[in-house]
């Protein structure tokens, strides 16, 4: 295991003695490690990592009773850093984790960060995160059970967000869902779910992501969606 | 220093993993380009590619052309990302053995 990795599951173990794990969805390649980790998808290993490891909080009234989770992560090493332009507090480890929560962006949404006053944060409101946090799964990893999006609801969420991403990230996502999926080619029930998660999708969803798949050239990829 | 280290042989050790899994899957994939040839009037498809110094043409069905078509397209996919991977290792190996 690497330094990074370590301090991952050290951040992760923090969440759960604090009670706020179960209320929080690793989101972004690091839910990638978790997949790998937990062994559920057979021999399946991750793709490039970075220093951000995303949560997504899906209800900021969870928990009930409030935890002071920016003093866990300090005692753990972290350095908070507020960013005045959107009052986002970020959580950095030696540099080489960066903790930052993501909440969804819902209706008109609004100007600067989301407080979560139940863990003490604050959380950066993001579009199209609607459809993790109704798809997500519980996988027992490295002795914690860790909330993760569904691995074919990860791959379509890529392919939703690549027209609003930048170029050299939108690029990144495809390389990350080209090598999930060869890996996953002979997986029938990783096929069958991702199929049956596409057809749950909102009609301009499902026009996004098969605008993704042909101009990224996916078809042969996703080759089993025709039937 | 040593931390940059580490996740380089890291990302040098998945890229490796993925590389041996492209090289893998592009063998089970067509290679080549697809010809069309009018022949009294009438339109036949072929893959042409090249085996060796020989160059290969063989009929494509016309049921076949969508899938056939579809599978280059992966190969040709796969084949780019194999490019970047593979400059991606070079780079590596020269700041490793900067180091």
């Amino acid at each position: 295991m690497t330094r990074q990795q370590r301090i991952f599951w050290d951040t992760i173990a923090a969440m759960s003695d604090l009670g706020v794990l179960k209320h929080l969805v690793v989101i972004g390649s690091w839910c990638e490690h978790v997949y790998e980790v937990s062994g559920c998808y057979h021999g399946l290993k991750s793709n490039m990592r970075t220093q951000d490891v995303d949560f997504l909080i899906p209800n900021i009234r969870c928990p009930a009773n409030s935890v002071d989770l920016p003093k866990k992560l300090e005692e753990l090493g972290y350095v908070a850093s507020f960013n005045r332009a959107n009052n986002l507090i970020t959580f950095d480890k030696d540099g080489q984790i960066e903790v930052e929560f993501l909440v969804r962006e819902l209706s008109k949404g609004q100007l600067g960060a989301y407080k979560v006053p139940s863990m003490g944060v604050t959380a950066q409101g993001l579009r199209y995160l609607d459809i993790i946090s109704k798809n997500t799964v519980a996988l027992a990893s490295n002795g914690h059970i860790v909330n993760v999006p569904k691995l074919d609801v990860y791959i379509l969420h890529k392919l939703l967000i690549n027209s609003v991403r930048s170029e050299h990230k939108a690029k990144k996502d495809i390389q990350a869902i080209v090598y999930l999926s060869e890996q996953l080619e002979n997986n029938d029930e990783f096929r069958k779910s991702l199929s049956g998660s596409l057809k749950t999708l909102h009609k301009n969803e499902i026009r996004k992501i098969m605008e993704t798949i042909e101009k990224r050239e996916l078809r042969g990829f996703f080759k089993f969606l025709d039937s | 220093m040593s931390m940059v280290y580490d996740v380089l042989l890291e990302e040098k050790s998945r890229i490796n993993d993925k590389i041996a899994l492209y090289n893998e899957r592009i063998n089970l994939l067509p290679k080549g380009s697809i010809l069309i040839k009018t022949i009294k009037g009438n339109q036949y498809n072929y893959l042409v590619y090249r085996e060796g110094k020989k160059v290969v043409t063989k009929y494509i069905k016309k049921a076949d052309l969508e899938e056939v078509r579809v599978m280059l397209g992966k190969r040709k996919k796969i084949e780019e990302i194999l490019r970047g991977l593979k400059k991606d290792i070079k780079l590596i190996d020269k700041v490793v053995k900067e180091r």
